[in-house]
Protein backbone atom coordinates (compact mmCIF):
# COMPACT_ATOMS: atom_id res chain seq x y z
CA UNK A 1 0.00 0.00 0.00
CA UNK A 2 1.16 3.65 -1.02
CA UNK A 3 2.07 5.63 2.28
CA UNK A 4 -0.66 8.27 3.17
CA UNK A 5 -0.34 11.56 1.23
CA UNK A 6 -3.54 13.88 0.79
CA UNK A 7 -2.26 15.15 -2.45
CA UNK A 8 -2.97 11.84 -4.06
CA UNK A 9 -6.49 11.89 -5.43
CA UNK A 10 -6.74 8.22 -4.95
CA UNK A 11 -5.94 8.33 -1.64
CA UNK A 12 -7.95 10.89 -1.07
CA UNK A 13 -11.49 9.39 -2.09
CA UNK A 14 -10.51 6.96 0.90
CA UNK A 15 -8.27 7.79 3.38
CA UNK A 16 -9.08 5.12 5.94
CA UNK A 17 -7.07 2.16 5.31
CA UNK A 18 -3.92 5.04 5.27
CA UNK A 19 -5.13 6.00 8.42
CA UNK A 20 -5.03 3.13 10.28
CA UNK A 21 -1.75 1.92 8.54
CA UNK A 22 -0.60 5.46 9.95
CA UNK A 23 -2.27 4.91 13.23
CA UNK A 24 -0.48 1.83 13.53
CA UNK A 25 2.68 1.93 12.29
CA UNK A 26 3.95 6.01 11.99
CA UNK A 27 1.60 8.09 14.45
CA UNK A 28 3.35 10.93 13.50
CA UNK A 29 4.74 10.73 10.13
CA UNK A 30 6.29 13.14 7.76
CA UNK A 31 3.97 13.88 5.21
CA UNK A 32 6.68 15.25 2.29
CA UNK A 33 4.34 16.72 -0.20
CA UNK A 34 3.28 19.03 2.54
CA UNK A 35 6.33 19.17 4.62
CA UNK A 36 3.80 18.53 7.71
CA UNK A 37 3.77 16.23 10.40
CA UNK A 38 0.39 14.13 9.82
CA UNK A 39 -0.79 13.02 13.98
CA UNK A 40 -3.29 10.19 13.63
CA UNK A 41 -4.32 8.97 16.81
CA UNK A 42 -7.40 10.20 19.26
CA UNK A 43 -5.09 11.10 22.35
CA UNK A 44 -2.41 12.80 20.03
CA UNK A 45 -5.01 14.43 17.96
CA UNK A 46 -6.97 16.49 21.18
CA UNK A 47 -3.22 17.28 22.34
CA UNK A 48 -2.42 19.28 19.23
CA UNK A 49 -6.03 20.68 19.33
CA UNK A 50 -5.78 21.75 23.56
CA UNK A 51 -1.88 22.49 23.90
CA UNK A 52 -2.01 26.19 22.07
CA UNK A 53 1.06 27.23 23.43
CA UNK A 54 2.79 24.34 21.74
CA UNK A 55 0.42 23.70 18.62
CA UNK A 56 -0.54 27.18 17.55
CA UNK A 57 -3.43 28.20 14.97
CA UNK A 58 -1.77 31.37 13.94
CA UNK A 59 -0.71 29.59 10.86
CA UNK A 60 -4.13 27.94 10.43
CA UNK A 61 -5.60 30.30 7.67
CA UNK A 62 -2.27 30.80 5.84
CA UNK A 63 -1.84 26.84 5.73
CA UNK A 64 -5.54 26.43 4.47
CA UNK A 65 -5.54 29.36 2.12
CA UNK A 66 -2.24 30.63 1.39
CA UNK A 67 -1.72 33.63 -1.01
CA UNK A 68 -5.92 33.06 -1.68
CA UNK A 69 -7.01 33.83 1.53
CA UNK A 70 -9.83 36.79 0.92
CA UNK A 71 -8.68 38.97 3.41
CA UNK A 72 -4.95 38.56 4.40
CA UNK A 73 -4.49 41.69 6.15
CA UNK A 74 -5.68 40.51 9.54
CA UNK A 75 -5.91 37.15 10.53
CA UNK A 76 -9.56 35.49 11.19
CA UNK A 77 -9.79 33.98 14.87
CA UNK A 78 -9.69 30.33 13.67
CA UNK A 79 -5.96 31.69 13.20
CA UNK A 80 -5.27 33.28 16.29
CA UNK A 81 -4.28 31.87 19.67
CA UNK A 82 -6.22 32.08 23.64
CA UNK A 83 -6.37 34.75 24.71
CA UNK A 84 -6.08 37.01 21.82
CA UNK A 85 -9.12 35.27 19.99
CA UNK A 86 -11.72 34.99 22.87
CA UNK A 87 -12.97 39.14 22.60
CA UNK A 88 -14.76 38.56 19.30
CA UNK A 89 -15.18 34.59 19.23
CA UNK A 90 -17.39 35.55 22.73
CA UNK A 91 -19.56 38.19 20.71
CA UNK A 92 -20.15 35.29 17.73
CA UNK A 93 -20.44 32.50 20.19
CA UNK A 94 -23.41 34.48 21.61
CA UNK A 95 -25.16 33.97 18.58
CA UNK A 96 -24.19 30.23 18.27
CA UNK A 97 -25.16 28.77 22.08
CA UNK A 98 -28.13 26.18 21.95
CA UNK A 99 -30.76 28.84 23.28
CA UNK A 100 -30.52 30.96 20.46
CA UNK A 101 -30.08 28.52 17.22
CA UNK A 102 -33.11 26.41 18.26
CA UNK A 103 -35.04 30.23 18.10
CA UNK A 104 -33.97 29.37 14.60
CA UNK A 105 -35.66 25.64 14.34
CA UNK A 106 -38.74 26.97 12.45
CA UNK A 107 -36.62 29.00 9.86
CA UNK A 108 -34.47 26.56 9.20
CA UNK A 109 -37.61 24.14 8.73
CA UNK A 110 -39.53 26.51 6.32
CA UNK A 111 -36.22 26.70 4.10
CA UNK A 112 -35.70 22.79 3.98
CA UNK A 113 -39.41 22.37 3.32
CA UNK A 114 -39.54 25.15 0.29
CA UNK A 115 -36.32 23.34 -0.95
CA UNK A 116 -38.01 19.88 -0.88
CA UNK A 117 -41.11 21.35 -2.66
CA UNK A 118 -39.15 22.58 -5.43
CA UNK A 119 -36.94 20.00 -5.95
CA UNK A 120 -40.93 17.69 -6.68
CA UNK A 121 -41.79 21.12 -8.48
CA UNK A 122 -38.91 20.15 -10.97
CA UNK A 123 -38.49 17.19 -11.16
CA UNK A 124 -42.01 15.59 -10.21
CA UNK A 125 -43.53 12.55 -7.90
CA UNK A 126 -40.68 10.33 -8.83
CA UNK A 127 -37.58 10.14 -10.46
CA UNK A 128 -33.98 11.33 -10.44
CA UNK A 129 -32.21 14.18 -9.07
CA UNK A 130 -28.96 15.60 -7.73
CA UNK A 131 -29.03 15.45 -3.79
CA UNK A 132 -26.08 17.68 -4.47
CA UNK A 133 -26.92 19.84 -6.80
CA UNK A 134 -30.25 20.38 -5.94
CA UNK A 135 -30.60 20.30 -1.59
CA UNK A 136 -26.87 19.51 0.17
CA UNK A 137 -25.20 22.19 -1.42
CA UNK A 138 -27.47 24.91 -1.29
CA UNK A 139 -29.73 24.67 1.71
CA UNK A 140 -26.95 25.14 4.54
CA UNK A 141 -26.05 28.38 2.03
CA UNK A 142 -29.42 29.60 2.19
CA UNK A 143 -29.79 29.37 6.00
CA UNK A 144 -26.17 30.81 6.63
CA UNK A 145 -27.37 33.48 4.11
CA UNK A 146 -30.85 34.38 5.87
CA UNK A 147 -29.01 34.21 9.62
CA UNK A 148 -25.50 36.64 7.75
CA UNK A 149 -27.68 38.89 6.15
CA UNK A 150 -26.38 38.14 2.68
CA UNK A 151 -28.02 37.86 -0.63
CA UNK A 152 -30.10 34.72 -0.48
CA UNK A 153 -30.20 34.65 -4.26
CA UNK A 154 -26.37 34.83 -4.53
CA UNK A 155 -26.26 30.82 -2.87
CA UNK A 156 -24.74 29.23 -5.66
CA UNK A 157 -22.36 31.85 -5.87
CA UNK A 158 -21.05 31.29 -1.82
CA UNK A 159 -21.22 27.58 -2.30
CA UNK A 160 -19.33 27.83 -5.75
CA UNK A 161 -16.66 30.54 -3.99
CA UNK A 162 -16.05 28.24 -0.60
CA UNK A 163 -16.01 25.35 -2.58
CA UNK A 164 -13.08 26.87 -4.46
CA UNK A 165 -11.20 28.59 -1.45
CA UNK A 166 -11.48 25.29 0.76
CA UNK A 167 -9.81 23.04 -2.37
CA UNK A 168 -6.91 26.08 -2.10
CA UNK A 169 -5.69 23.44 0.74
CA UNK A 170 -4.29 21.42 -2.57
CA UNK A 171 -2.88 24.23 -4.43
CA UNK A 172 0.82 22.73 -4.23
CA UNK A 173 -1.41 20.13 -6.85
CA UNK A 174 -3.24 21.83 -8.72
CA UNK A 175 -2.94 23.38 -12.56
CA UNK A 176 -2.98 26.92 -13.39
CA UNK A 177 -6.34 27.46 -14.66
CA UNK A 178 -7.61 25.85 -11.40
CA UNK A 179 -5.41 28.43 -9.06
CA UNK A 180 -7.23 31.19 -11.26
CA UNK A 181 -10.34 30.21 -10.97
CA UNK A 182 -9.05 29.82 -6.67
CA UNK A 183 -8.12 33.18 -6.78
CA UNK A 184 -11.18 34.72 -8.94
CA UNK A 185 -13.65 33.47 -6.42
CA UNK A 186 -10.88 34.86 -3.49
CA UNK A 187 -11.56 38.03 -5.27
CA UNK A 188 -15.21 37.68 -5.94
CA UNK A 189 -15.67 36.59 -2.28
CA UNK A 190 -13.51 39.81 -1.26
CA UNK A 191 -15.69 42.23 -3.63
CA UNK A 192 -19.08 41.07 -2.55
CA UNK A 193 -18.33 41.34 1.52
CA UNK A 194 -17.17 44.75 0.77
CA UNK A 195 -20.62 45.57 -0.59
CA UNK A 196 -22.20 43.83 2.23
CA UNK A 197 -20.63 45.84 4.95
CA UNK A 198 -21.15 49.04 2.83
CA UNK A 199 -24.85 48.34 2.83
CA UNK A 200 -25.48 47.25 5.93
CA UNK A 201 -23.38 50.37 7.49
CA UNK A 202 -25.75 52.60 5.62
CA UNK A 203 -28.92 50.64 6.49
CA UNK A 204 -28.73 48.00 8.90
CA UNK A 205 -31.13 45.00 9.21
CA UNK A 206 -32.00 42.30 11.70
CA UNK A 207 -29.08 40.21 10.47
CA UNK A 208 -25.47 39.26 11.71
CA UNK A 209 -23.54 41.25 9.44
CA UNK A 210 -25.53 44.89 10.70
CA UNK A 211 -24.54 43.45 14.25
CA UNK A 212 -20.68 42.82 13.89
CA UNK A 213 -20.46 46.65 12.10
CA UNK A 214 -22.27 48.10 15.26
CA UNK A 215 -20.77 45.84 17.63
CA UNK A 216 -18.49 46.74 20.23
CA UNK A 217 -15.52 43.90 21.70
CA UNK A 218 -13.97 45.28 24.79
CA UNK A 219 -15.81 48.62 24.45
CA UNK A 220 -14.33 49.32 20.50
CA UNK A 221 -16.41 48.35 17.34
CA UNK A 222 -15.17 45.95 15.30
CA UNK A 223 -12.93 47.52 12.58
CA UNK A 224 -13.98 47.09 8.78
CA UNK A 225 -11.48 44.11 8.54
CA UNK A 226 -12.59 42.10 11.43
CA UNK A 227 -16.19 42.47 10.06
CA UNK A 228 -14.89 40.56 6.55
CA UNK A 229 -12.92 38.26 8.00
CA UNK A 230 -15.80 37.26 10.86
CA UNK A 231 -18.76 37.14 7.99
CA UNK A 232 -16.55 35.28 5.77
CA UNK A 233 -15.32 32.92 8.10
CA UNK A 234 -18.78 32.00 9.00
CA UNK A 235 -20.22 31.89 5.51
CA UNK A 236 -16.99 29.44 5.01
CA UNK A 237 -18.26 27.01 7.63
CA UNK A 238 -21.72 27.33 7.33
CA UNK A 239 -21.87 26.42 4.00
CA UNK A 240 -19.28 23.77 3.52
CA UNK A 241 -18.92 21.43 6.57
CA UNK A 242 -23.28 20.82 6.81
CA UNK A 243 -23.30 20.73 3.00
CA UNK A 244 -20.78 17.94 3.38
CA UNK A 245 -22.29 16.50 6.28
CA UNK A 246 -26.02 16.12 4.23
CA UNK A 247 -24.33 14.87 1.31
CA UNK A 248 -22.53 12.04 3.57
CA UNK A 249 -25.29 11.06 5.51
CA UNK A 250 -27.19 10.46 1.83
CA UNK A 251 -24.39 8.19 0.68
CA UNK A 252 -24.31 6.04 3.78
CA UNK A 253 -28.13 5.56 2.59
CA UNK A 254 -26.54 3.60 -0.34
CA UNK A 255 -23.25 2.68 1.46
CA UNK A 256 -24.83 0.95 4.51
CA UNK A 257 -27.69 -1.61 4.05
CA UNK A 258 -29.82 -1.00 6.22
CA UNK A 259 -30.04 1.93 7.98
CA UNK A 260 -32.09 4.33 5.67
CA UNK A 261 -35.05 1.45 6.89
CA UNK A 262 -33.61 1.75 10.31
CA UNK A 263 -34.35 5.67 10.33
CA UNK A 264 -37.32 5.76 8.64
CA UNK A 265 -39.16 2.90 11.00
CA UNK A 266 -37.66 4.68 13.99
CA UNK A 267 -37.25 8.42 12.70
CA UNK A 268 -36.15 9.29 16.91
CA UNK A 269 -32.57 7.70 15.60
CA UNK A 270 -31.96 10.54 13.26
CA UNK A 271 -29.65 12.18 15.64
CA UNK A 272 -27.79 8.98 16.51
CA UNK A 273 -27.54 8.91 12.16
CA UNK A 274 -26.01 12.25 12.25
CA UNK A 275 -23.63 11.64 15.15
CA UNK A 276 -22.12 8.55 13.78
CA UNK A 277 -22.35 9.83 10.05
CA UNK A 278 -20.07 12.76 11.47
CA UNK A 279 -17.54 10.43 13.48
CA UNK A 280 -17.14 7.69 10.32
CA UNK A 281 -16.81 9.74 7.86
CA UNK A 282 -16.09 13.52 8.88
CA UNK A 283 -16.67 16.68 7.08
CA UNK A 284 -13.75 17.74 7.83
CA UNK A 285 -10.78 15.74 7.88
CA UNK A 286 -7.71 17.66 9.22
CA UNK A 287 -6.95 20.82 10.92
CA UNK A 288 -3.43 23.12 10.67
CA UNK A 289 -1.57 23.39 13.40
CA UNK A 290 2.18 24.90 14.44
CA UNK A 291 4.40 24.11 16.31
CA UNK A 292 6.12 27.16 18.56
CA UNK A 293 8.85 25.22 20.26
CA UNK A 294 10.47 21.64 19.39
CA UNK A 295 8.22 18.90 21.01
CA UNK A 296 7.90 15.37 20.96
CA UNK A 297 5.08 13.38 20.17
CA UNK A 298 4.02 9.72 20.57
CA UNK A 299 7.73 9.30 20.07
CA UNK A 300 8.52 11.44 17.32
CA UNK A 301 10.32 14.64 17.53
CA UNK A 302 9.09 17.73 15.55
CA UNK A 303 10.83 20.91 14.99
CA UNK A 304 9.97 24.44 15.82
CA UNK A 305 7.88 26.06 13.34
CA UNK A 306 6.35 22.73 11.56
CA UNK A 307 3.24 22.16 9.90
CA UNK A 308 1.16 19.12 12.21
CA UNK A 309 -1.78 18.16 10.14
CA UNK A 310 -4.51 16.91 12.98
CA UNK A 311 -6.16 14.16 11.39
CA UNK A 312 -9.74 14.04 12.50
CA UNK A 313 -11.32 11.73 10.06
CA UNK A 314 -8.29 9.42 11.53
CA UNK A 315 -9.12 10.38 15.21
CA UNK A 316 -12.35 9.21 14.90
CA UNK A 317 -11.45 6.13 13.72
CA UNK A 318 -9.01 5.14 16.49
CA UNK A 319 -10.13 1.58 17.99
CA UNK A 320 -8.20 2.95 20.74
CA UNK A 321 -10.81 5.24 21.33
CA UNK A 322 -14.05 3.62 20.07
CA UNK A 323 -14.86 0.07 19.60
CA UNK A 324 -15.04 -1.56 16.22
CA UNK A 325 -14.06 1.48 15.14
CA UNK A 326 -14.16 0.81 11.37
CA UNK A 327 -17.91 -0.28 11.58
CA UNK A 328 -20.67 1.88 11.25
CA UNK A 329 -22.95 1.47 14.14
CA UNK A 330 -26.29 3.53 14.02
CA UNK A 331 -26.79 2.55 17.52
CA UNK A 332 -23.24 3.62 18.71
CA UNK A 333 -23.94 6.88 20.40
CA UNK A 334 -20.78 7.96 20.45
CA UNK A 335 -20.31 10.50 23.70
CA UNK A 336 -17.22 12.35 22.11
CA UNK A 337 -16.17 12.80 18.45
CA UNK A 338 -13.29 15.16 16.99
CA UNK A 339 -15.10 16.43 13.43
CA UNK A 340 -16.33 19.80 15.28
CA UNK A 341 -12.61 19.96 16.28
CA UNK A 342 -11.65 20.24 20.06
CA UNK A 343 -10.74 22.87 22.75
CA UNK A 344 -10.66 26.58 22.11
CA UNK A 345 -11.48 26.61 18.66
CA UNK A 346 -14.07 24.10 19.14
CA UNK A 347 -16.55 24.73 16.00
CA UNK A 348 -19.23 27.49 16.84
CA UNK A 349 -21.83 26.41 14.41
CA UNK A 350 -21.61 22.28 15.59
CA UNK A 351 -25.36 23.29 17.24
CA UNK A 352 -26.35 25.25 14.02
CA UNK A 353 -25.13 21.85 12.21
CA UNK A 354 -26.70 19.25 13.87
CA UNK A 355 -29.67 21.24 14.01
CA UNK A 356 -30.07 21.67 10.02
CA UNK A 357 -28.85 18.01 9.43
CA UNK A 358 -31.52 16.52 11.96
CA UNK A 359 -34.32 18.86 10.79
CA UNK A 360 -33.38 17.96 6.91
CA UNK A 361 -32.77 14.63 7.07
CA UNK A 362 -36.33 14.15 9.06
CA UNK A 363 -38.33 16.16 5.92
CA UNK A 364 -36.71 14.71 3.19
CA UNK A 365 -38.03 10.85 4.61
CA UNK A 366 -40.90 12.15 5.48
CA UNK A 367 -41.65 13.57 1.90
CA UNK A 368 -39.98 11.47 0.29
CA UNK A 369 -41.18 7.34 0.16
CA UNK A 370 -37.77 6.45 -1.41
CA UNK A 371 -34.21 8.38 -1.45
CA UNK A 372 -31.44 6.35 -2.67
CA UNK A 373 -28.24 7.30 -4.43
CA UNK A 374 -27.91 5.40 -7.48
CA UNK A 375 -24.34 4.16 -7.82
CA UNK A 376 -22.42 2.59 -5.31
CA UNK A 377 -19.22 4.69 -6.10
CA UNK A 378 -19.05 8.09 -4.73
CA UNK A 379 -17.50 11.21 -6.34
CA UNK A 380 -15.93 13.76 -3.73
CA UNK A 381 -15.06 16.76 -3.88
CA UNK A 382 -11.43 17.40 -4.79
CA UNK A 383 -10.15 19.26 -1.67
CA UNK A 384 -8.56 16.79 1.28
CA UNK A 385 -9.45 19.29 3.93
CA UNK A 386 -13.22 18.34 3.32
CA UNK A 387 -14.87 15.59 2.40
CA UNK A 388 -18.35 15.23 1.18
CA UNK A 389 -19.90 14.27 -2.38
CA UNK A 390 -19.34 16.48 -5.59
CA UNK A 391 -22.39 14.90 -7.09
CA UNK A 392 -25.10 12.07 -5.87
CA UNK A 393 -27.39 11.28 -8.15
CA UNK A 394 -30.44 10.05 -6.34
CA UNK A 395 -33.55 8.35 -7.07
CA UNK A 396 -36.76 9.70 -5.21
CA UNK A 397 -40.57 8.99 -5.20
CA UNK A 398 -42.97 11.27 -3.28
CA UNK A 399 -45.13 9.82 -0.53
CA UNK B 1 -1.78 12.08 51.84
CA UNK B 2 -3.74 12.21 55.27
CA UNK B 3 -7.12 13.92 55.44
CA UNK B 4 -8.20 15.93 58.56
CA UNK B 5 -11.74 16.65 58.47
CA UNK B 6 -12.26 16.72 54.49
CA UNK B 7 -8.88 18.75 54.14
CA UNK B 8 -5.93 17.54 51.97
CA UNK B 9 -2.37 19.23 51.63
CA UNK B 10 -2.22 21.03 48.04
CA UNK B 11 1.33 22.24 48.56
CA UNK B 12 3.36 25.19 50.83
CA UNK B 13 2.97 28.66 50.48
CA UNK B 14 5.91 29.03 48.52
CA UNK B 15 4.18 27.11 45.35
CA UNK B 16 2.68 30.66 44.81
CA UNK B 17 6.11 32.03 44.23
CA UNK B 18 4.61 35.60 42.79
CA UNK B 19 1.98 33.76 41.35
CA UNK B 20 -2.05 34.04 41.95
CA UNK B 21 -2.51 30.26 41.54
CA UNK B 22 -0.37 26.79 41.26
CA UNK B 23 -1.88 23.45 40.40
CA UNK B 24 -1.69 20.53 42.26
CA UNK B 25 -3.39 17.38 42.63
CA UNK B 26 -5.85 16.58 45.59
CA UNK B 27 -7.02 13.66 46.65
CA UNK B 28 -6.86 12.17 43.46
CA UNK B 29 -8.57 15.52 41.78
CA UNK B 30 -6.65 17.97 39.75
CA UNK B 31 -6.81 21.41 41.19
CA UNK B 32 -6.05 25.25 41.40
CA UNK B 33 -5.61 27.20 44.15
CA UNK B 34 -6.25 30.81 43.46
CA UNK B 35 -4.75 33.78 45.77
CA UNK B 36 -7.74 36.19 45.64
CA UNK B 37 -8.41 39.33 47.69
CA UNK B 38 -6.59 38.44 50.60
CA UNK B 39 -8.12 34.95 50.40
CA UNK B 40 -7.91 31.73 49.06
CA UNK B 41 -10.05 29.30 46.98
CA UNK B 42 -9.41 26.28 44.54
CA UNK B 43 -11.44 25.29 41.63
CA UNK B 44 -11.12 22.50 39.58
CA UNK B 45 -8.23 22.40 36.89
CA UNK B 46 -10.79 22.11 34.10
CA UNK B 47 -13.24 24.97 32.86
CA UNK B 48 -17.00 23.47 33.50
CA UNK B 49 -18.03 24.49 30.09
CA UNK B 50 -16.10 22.46 27.44
CA UNK B 51 -12.36 21.84 29.46
CA UNK B 52 -10.52 24.50 29.26
CA UNK B 53 -6.94 24.73 31.37
CA UNK B 54 -8.18 27.63 34.23
CA UNK B 55 -4.62 27.57 35.29
CA UNK B 56 -4.21 29.63 32.13
CA UNK B 57 -7.58 31.75 32.99
CA UNK B 58 -7.51 35.70 33.34
CA UNK B 59 -8.40 36.60 36.88
CA UNK B 60 -10.18 40.06 36.99
CA UNK B 61 -11.48 40.95 40.48
CA UNK B 62 -13.47 38.22 41.39
CA UNK B 63 -13.97 37.35 37.91
CA UNK B 64 -12.36 34.26 36.28
CA UNK B 65 -12.44 33.89 32.56
CA UNK B 66 -11.50 30.96 30.96
CA UNK B 67 -8.69 31.47 28.45
CA UNK B 68 -10.33 28.75 25.53
CA UNK B 69 -13.80 30.72 25.52
CA UNK B 70 -13.85 33.30 27.54
CA UNK B 71 -16.42 32.31 30.08
CA UNK B 72 -16.46 34.07 32.97
CA UNK B 73 -17.17 32.91 36.57
CA UNK B 74 -17.72 34.46 39.70
CA UNK B 75 -15.08 33.08 42.06
CA UNK B 76 -17.13 34.15 44.94
CA UNK B 77 -20.53 32.17 43.73
CA UNK B 78 -19.19 30.05 41.73
CA UNK B 79 -21.81 31.72 38.74
CA UNK B 80 -21.25 32.01 35.08
CA UNK B 81 -22.30 35.01 33.10
CA UNK B 82 -22.49 33.77 30.24
CA UNK B 83 -24.71 30.08 30.82
CA UNK B 84 -26.75 30.59 33.69
CA UNK B 85 -26.41 26.18 33.27
CA UNK B 86 -23.02 26.50 34.27
CA UNK B 87 -21.54 26.74 38.03
CA UNK B 88 -17.87 26.67 38.97
CA UNK B 89 -17.41 23.87 41.81
CA UNK B 90 -14.66 25.79 44.37
CA UNK B 91 -13.54 24.42 47.09
CA UNK B 92 -12.41 25.89 50.53
CA UNK B 93 -8.81 26.36 51.15
CA UNK B 94 -7.55 26.52 55.00
CA UNK B 95 -3.78 27.65 55.28
CA UNK B 96 -2.11 25.93 58.48
CA UNK B 97 1.25 27.36 58.89
CA UNK B 98 3.44 27.09 55.52
CA UNK B 99 0.79 24.68 54.57
CA UNK B 100 -2.25 24.96 51.80
CA UNK B 101 -4.98 22.61 52.59
CA UNK B 102 -7.86 22.39 50.11
CA UNK B 103 -11.17 20.46 51.15
CA UNK B 104 -12.14 18.05 48.60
Amino acid sequence: MQTYDPLIPAITRNPYPYYAVLRDEAPVKFIPSLQGYAVSRWDDVVKTLTEPKTFSSSKFWPALLGEYDPVPEEQPIISLDPPEHVPIRKLAAKIFVPSRVNVLHDQVTRIASEMIEDIVRKYGTEGEFDFVAEFSALFPATVISEVLGVDVERRADFKHWVDDLLSAAGRAAFPPERLAQIERSSKATRAYFEEIYDRRSEKPGNDLMSGFIHAEVNGQRMSRIEVLNLGILLLLGGVETTANLLGITCSMFKAQPGVEAAVRANPEKIPLLIEEVLRFDSPVQMLFRHTMCETELAGTTIPEGALVLSLLGSANRDPRKFENSESFDLNRNPKEIISFGYGPHYCLGQYLSRLEAKIAVTLLLQRFSELMPLNDEVVWTDTYFARGPKTLPVRFKVR
Amino acid sequence: MSASEGFYRAGSLSAFSGSDRFCAAVNGKRVVVFKWAGSFIATPAICPHAGGPLRDAVLNGESLSCAWHGYNFSLRTGECDDDPDLTLVRYEVRIDGDDVLVKI
